[in-house]
């Protein structure tokens, strides 16, 4: 008898460490699908580009672009989102552009975010005009030269030196946040640069269909760190271009010819928004390498 | 002669002094409160806050220390084998973190390391060292240093995140009290005083090393982070801990003892000063990027000790009581967690059961600190339950061995993550489980939210829920040298 109790008392302390696996109480989680693309809007995005010729390439375009920099050694890939309303004179075009979107890949470990205030502050100034050899495929396109000023006003957009000083007359709130210049998010909110950045931007490209252009671009960005919100943001390295992979994708949006109308609502207005996924579907982007900076 | 005992006592105490001033000290309790010194306490549950008159005393009760005017020594060898687990639980459908690419704001969970269970650890082995004795030109007083060294690695300074940032690490759990935390050099000194008048006094002295650092970092190519030009500037101090006790002997037969000691723990705080060449502002000044840190770890919290010891004939039993203020807690990361104060009791026998051959018994029972952990932190502890034997063998006048074993039983516990309706965003900071892709997390560009980003997606280790147990043993020997019978 006692020696049962005592076995007992030792089972029950041996009993007392022992550990096994616990079935969890926490329900499986479905995952938020997708909503599904409808027949039409499926239909829709399989026409972005094609389509019956048009005499002219009068109407509104998306032009994606994706341009690579090196900043301290490492590159940038910067994809931008316009939207162009082009009027054809004879083989020349008139441009005006409206920047929907612009996203850089990390450096350093570090995102710059371009907020939505500020990219929309963007002043582009229409100083030539683009050409065109035709509208059939494999005819040249070359874009009016895009000037686009961040955060500041300059007498001569093209060649004058940037100001370096908040105090400079020229530097404006573009963005209208209290901040001069142009503020940019660093890091995910690690800190916030004020800057003032001109960008000089020509497209090259070849006509793959009537209503799709597709080829290289020259680009220009130059950038001055007027503040910051800490020391890491009261710098800009230095960007360097690195043209030869740069590339731009250019369709018409409005749906002439019976191409792709990205006028979902029918209110005559293709807006931002409207072009967000056509504009991810023809370029997703890319992770920057590693030896194109070399 | 006397002069040679006295010298060769200064010269052994000196030494010791020297050393807990050179080499960098854990001293608190921990080797210490979770094996013993080596001494009798290893083997009597470690208790004797009231009636340790050996080195072990030092960590008790300093009151209770009591040497000879001889000198007398003891080395001894101890290991400690850990065979607890700790088991993750399966984790269910649709909690992942997804790849997102560049719009990832957090690790997907099948990059970096694989979670997996933890099943013991290696084990620890011991030199413990001590010295006891008291100085001819003050025979009521009596000092004393003991000496825990691990054989393996001094000093093991590591730290660990216990949220879902241990992913960036190991991806698994740990004993957040019982593992690297023991790993660790341990010295401690101290002093007792003897009235006539029944009561005693005593002090120890432990000292934890702290460092500060400050590191300057140069990237000339920041295309090439492996070679940055580094500087460093290491300050070096010590944080000091004391533990003063007090004994009362109101009758004869019995002992009472009390003690309180002071927290103390290793820091470790600096920044690092990151330059890369080519960030200079508008006016061409270099921009420093400045990471500050501050790291803790180990930390062994104030302790208040009441003990009795009841001796008749050859027999000893003595009855410790512990309040421990595991509230003031710092974790390794630096964070307070908010642990429970705890109350802990030992009870250890002596008897001689031959003539100068003393078996020892004991218990002792630890309960956590730690609160079920429900929300975001993986904190792993578990209610202690411990029993020891032992002896000590008076082999010849001036030699004994003594040895001892415990088996510590970690009592099962298992922890479920609490379900909520909604998850805070991890970089908030929050206390409770987080959402580390947080709903609102869309494409960079065209700025559709994901939808692998709605509900919650967390990888962090302990989701759903943990289980942890098993058992640590310990065994040791020592030899002891002079003291009683050693003749002058």
């Amino acid at each position: 008898m006692k020696l049962n109790i005592y076995l007992s008392i030792v089972l029950i302390v041996a009993l007392w460490g022992c550990v096994e696996r616990e079935p969890t109480t926490f329900p499986a989680q479905r995952m938020g699908m997708q909503a599904d693309m409808s027949l039409d809007e499926a239909d829709q995005e399989s026409r972005v580009g094609e389509g019956s010729p048009t005499p002219t390439m009068d109407g509104t375009w998306l032009v994606v672009h994706e341009s690579s920099l090196c900043i301290i050694g490492v590159e940038q890939v910067s994809t931008s989102d316009y939207l162009v309303e082009i009027t054809q004179e004879g083989f020349s075009l008139k441009e005006k552009r409206r920047l929907c979107a612009v996203d850089l890949s990390p450096v350093l470990g570090l995102t710059v975010t371009v907020p939505a205030a500020a990219f929309e502050s963007v002043d582009f100034v229409q100083l030539d005009r683009g050409v065109l050899t035709g509208l059939a495929q494999g005819a040249g396109y070359t874009s009016s030269l895009e000037v686009a000023l961040w955060g500041m006003q300059l007498k001569e957009p093209y060649a004058e030196v940037l100001p370096t000083s908040v105090d400079d007359v020229r530097v404006l709130d573009a963005d209208e946040d209290g901040f001069p210049g142009v503020t940019f998010d660093v890091g995910e909110g690690t800190c916030q640069r004020y800057a003032v950045q001109r960008q000089l931007i020509q497209y090259q490209g070849t006509f793959m269909t009537p209503h799709r252009v597709e080829g290289t671009s020259v680009a220009l960005t130059e950038a001055v760190a007027l503040d910051g919100s800490s020391a890491l943001c009261k710098s800009a390295p230095a960007l360097l271009p690195n043209d030869r992979y740069n590339r731009f994708i250019m369709v018409r949006v409005d749906g002439r010819g019976g191409t792709f109308d990205a006028d979902v609502n029918g209110d005559g207005e293709i807006t931002c928004g409207e072009i967000r996924e056509v504009s991810v579907m023809l370029n997703p982007g890319r992770e920057p390498e590693r030896d194109f900076c070399k | 002669m006397k002069s040679l005992v006295l010298t060769r006592f200064h010269i052994m105490t000196l030494l010791m002094t020297g050393l807990c001033g050179v080499i960098p000290m854990h001293a608190m309790a921990s080797p210490f409160d979770v094996q013993g010194s080596g001494q009798d306490e290893s083997a009597l549950g470690l208790s004797g806050a009231a009636s340790a008159d050996h080195t072990g005393a030092l960590h008790l009760n300093p009151a209770t220390l009591r040497g000879e005017q001889a000198l007398s020594w003891s080395v001894g060898l101890s290991s400690l084998l850990n065979y607890s687990e700790i088991l993750l639980m399966e984790r269910p459908e649709g909690y992942d973190v997804p790849d997102l690419g560049a719009d990832s704001p957090a690790l997907a969970t099948d990059k970096g390391s694989a979670r997996a269970d933890t099943r013991g650890s290696a084990p620890l082995h011991a030199l413990t060292l001590s010295t006891l004795g008291s100085p001819r030109i003050a025979p009521n007083l009596t000092l004393g240093a003991s000496f825990f060294l691990p054989l393996q690695s001094a000093l093991v300074m590591r730290t660990h995140f216990v949220d879902e940032r241990d992913r960036y690490d190991d991806n698994s759990l740990e004993l957040e009290l019982l593992d690297s935390r023991l790993r660790r050099f341990d010295a401690q000194v101290g002093a007792s005083y003897h009235t006539r008048k029944r009561i005693d006094f005593g002090a120890s002295l432990t000292i934890a090393p702290t460092a500060g650092l400050a590191n300057t970092i140069t990237l000339e190519d920041a295309a090439n982070q492996e070679d940055a030009q580094i500087n460093l500037q290491a300050d070096t101090g010590a944080n000091l801990g004391w533990n003063l006790g007090v004994r009362i002997t109101p009758h004869p037969r019995l002992h009472v003892g009390v003690a309180h000691r002071s927290p103390v723990f290793i820091e470790l705080t600096g920044e690092n000063a990151i330059f890369v060449q080519g960030t200079q502002d508008a006016e061409g000044n270099p921009q420093q990027l400045v990471q500050t840190f501050s790291f803790v770890p180990s930390y062994t919290p104030a302790r208040t000790t009441m003990a009795l010891a009841w001796r008749w004939k050859s027999a000893l039993i003595n009855l410790d009581g512990h309040y421990t203020r595991w509230s003031d807690y710092i974790d390794t990361q630096g964070a307070t967690p908010g642990f429970r104060d705890t109350f802990s009791a030992s009870l250890g026998a002596k008897v001689e059961v031959f003539a100068a051959h003393h078996a020892m018994l004991g218990v002792s029972y630890v309960p956590s600190p730690v609160p079920e952990q429900t929300g975001r932190t993986n904190y792993v502890d578990n209610d202690r339950l411990m029993g020891s034997l032992g002896a000590e063998h008076q082999l010849l006048p001036h030699f004994a061995l003594g040895w001892f074993t415990q088996v510590h039983w970690l009592r099962a516990r298992t922890h479920h993550k609490q379900v909520r309706d909604m998850y805070p965003d991890c970089r908030d900071d929050p206390q409770g489980l987080c959402d580390e892709v947080p709903d609102d997390t869309a494409d960079g560009r065209s700025g559709t939210p994901y939808p692998e980003a709605e509900g919650l997606q967390t990888g962090n280790p302990g989701f759903p829920g943990f289980s942890s147990g098993g058992f640590l043993i310990a065994a040791g020997v020592r030899a002891r040298f002079g003291g009683a019978g050693t003749s002058e």
